[in-house]
């Protein structure tokens, strides 16, 4: 057995049981006051939970073959707007509106399923998937800049890194094997980098007590990051974004359980 | 080959004669039955042209994109009974039952029909896998209305949530069955398994579908 199909296996078997505790543990959250926010994010984990089942078991009765369009990818595509409708039902904040911000995170996403279609030539699940993501960038980003959760220049460093990311992606059609190889690596620590920004973000957000909604959007974000990058990534990079999108379940369980009793 | 819409009339018309016979939860059961054994033929049909349009094969569209298309057309009248009737939560179960049901029984006569009745343990799992399957998946998503709206988030998200769950659930008992060997002993277990694990939750539930109603009739 192929020792990356195995580390594959393995990873996704440890987000099963990590999306199954998360899930149970959530929904002993739904008695409280904010049982909205908690209902929504423990449907998204169950949804995830079930597209994760689907994937190990297509994993393991037909290796090697690629998945069609299948349930799972509106699986996948149901947690991202289960988690937009949880981050919406937490009471809004007034503040500056982010119109630039949204329309930035559209272009993002555009850019993103472009670079998704390029690559496997799937168009139906790609823009299905591609629309849910940019819902809940587009609600994150939103309630980032109305609340300040990360400063602004962070979120332009972000940005640059974003973009950066997704022009070098893009310049890989056009240079020669040479040149792959480097650029490639460039974008793995990019996206690298940016997991461990948002993961330490998390942990630092946790730990000193700030704001629980502020904590919550910054795991969300990180999952978002983790996500798009693990999409980019292949053979090991992927097993690796894999498990820090695993790593940060637990950051989000806690951010929303601080929110839920806040 | 077969005539589904021969044996949907042959079965559907003493149905729909009792029906008009019958009055309360008794006809609600007996049209959401029959409005199930008509989602099923229309799936079939959509199956159908997917399979024709896209070239997959009779195979994969039954693994991969039959569950979508059954679990949204056994949504739709699910959902149209609950957005335009605004109905207890009782009767949400009760409707969502009755169109498992329905779907059930049909694809059952149409497989029976089409494959034979001979051998007593083939059919036995059909009935005790694929039909419990169509049953637990509405019945899991009726619950998850029903909770939704007792928390007020029945929301386009919400349902989208619910309705993912039930497609994912019936998509892994069509992939496990799809492979001879363990996978489809696990596969055949899992509806019937998951029905007497739904039963912990509906009965924990039940408590808020009887508030529901309460509500309702108040």
């Amino acid at each position: 057995m192929d020792l990356s199909f195995l580390s594959e296996i393995l990873t996704t078997l440890f987000q099963v049981a990590m999306l199954l505790f998360v899930f149970i543990a959530s929904t002993r959250l739904t008695d409280g006051e904010k049982k909205l926010l908690a209902v929504f994010f423990a449907f998204a984990f169950l949804s995830w939970l079930l597209s994760d089942l689907y994937w190990l078991v297509y994993d393991l009765l037909r290796p090697g073959t690629r998945m069609p369009f299948a349930a799972n990818e509106i699986g996948e595509c149901a947690l991202s707007l289960l988690l937009g409708a949880g981050l919406l039902s937490i009471k809004e904040e007034k503040g500056a509106p982010a119109v630039g911000e949204i329309i930035v995170a559209i272009i993002y996403m555009v850019c993103n399923v472009s670079l998704w279609i390029a690559w496997s030539g799937e168009w139906m699940q790609d823009i299905l998937c591609g629309l849910s993501i940019g819902t809940l960038l587009t609600i994150l980003v939103r309630e980032i800049k109305r609340t300040n959760a990360i400063t602004k220049q962070e979120r332009i460093i972000i940005l640059i890194a974003g973009f950066c990311n997704i022009i070098m992606q893009a310049s890989m059609f056009y240079v020669n094997k040479k040149a792959v190889r480097f650029i490639d690596l460039s974008c793995y620590i990019i996206m690298l980098a940016g997991v461990a920004y948002f993961w330490i973000r998390s942990l630092l957000g946790l730990i000193k007590g700030n704001s629980t909604k502020n904590t919550l959007l910054v795991t969300v974000a990180a999952f978002v990051w983790t996500i798009l990058s693990m999409y980019m990534s292949t053979g090991v990079f992927y097993t690796v974004m894999l498990l820090s999108l695993t790593l940060i379940l637990p950051l989000i369980y806690v951010a929303l359980k601080r929110e839920v009793k806040a | 080959m077969i005539n589904a819409e021969n044996i949907l009339i042959c079965i559907a018309a003493p149905l729909l004669i009792s029906v008009i016979f019958l009055k309360g939860s008794s006809k609600r059961f007996g049209i959401s039955f029959l409005i199930g054994m008509i989602v099923c033929l229309l799936s079939a049909y959509i199956g159908g042209f997917i399979n024709l349009a896209t070239g997959m094969g009779v195979d994969d569209t039954a693994v991969f994109i039959s569950p979508i298309i059954e679990e949204i057309m056994k949504f739709l009248p699910l959902a149209f009974y609950v957005i335009i009737f605004n109905p207890q939560g009782s009767n949400i179960l009760q409707v969502a039952i009755g169109i498992g049901a329905g779907f059930a029984t049909f694809e059952n006569c149409c497989y029976i029909i089409t494959s034979g009745a001979e051998k007593l343990h083939y059919v036995l799992i059909r009935g005790l896998s694929v039909g419990v399957m169509h049953i637990v998946c509405i019945l899991a998503l009726a619950l998850a209305i029903v909770l939704l709206r007792r928390v007020n988030a029945l929301s386009t998200p919400g349902l989208a949530g619910g309705l993912s769950l039930s497609m994912i659930f019936h998509a892994l008992y069509n992939l496990l069955v799809s492979e001879p060997g363990l996978s489809s002993y696990v596969g055949y277990a899992l509806p019937l398994l998951t029905a007497i694990a739904l039963y912990v939750p509906y009965v924990k539930n039940k408590k808020i579908i009887d508030e529901d109603d309460n509500e309702e009739k108040l």
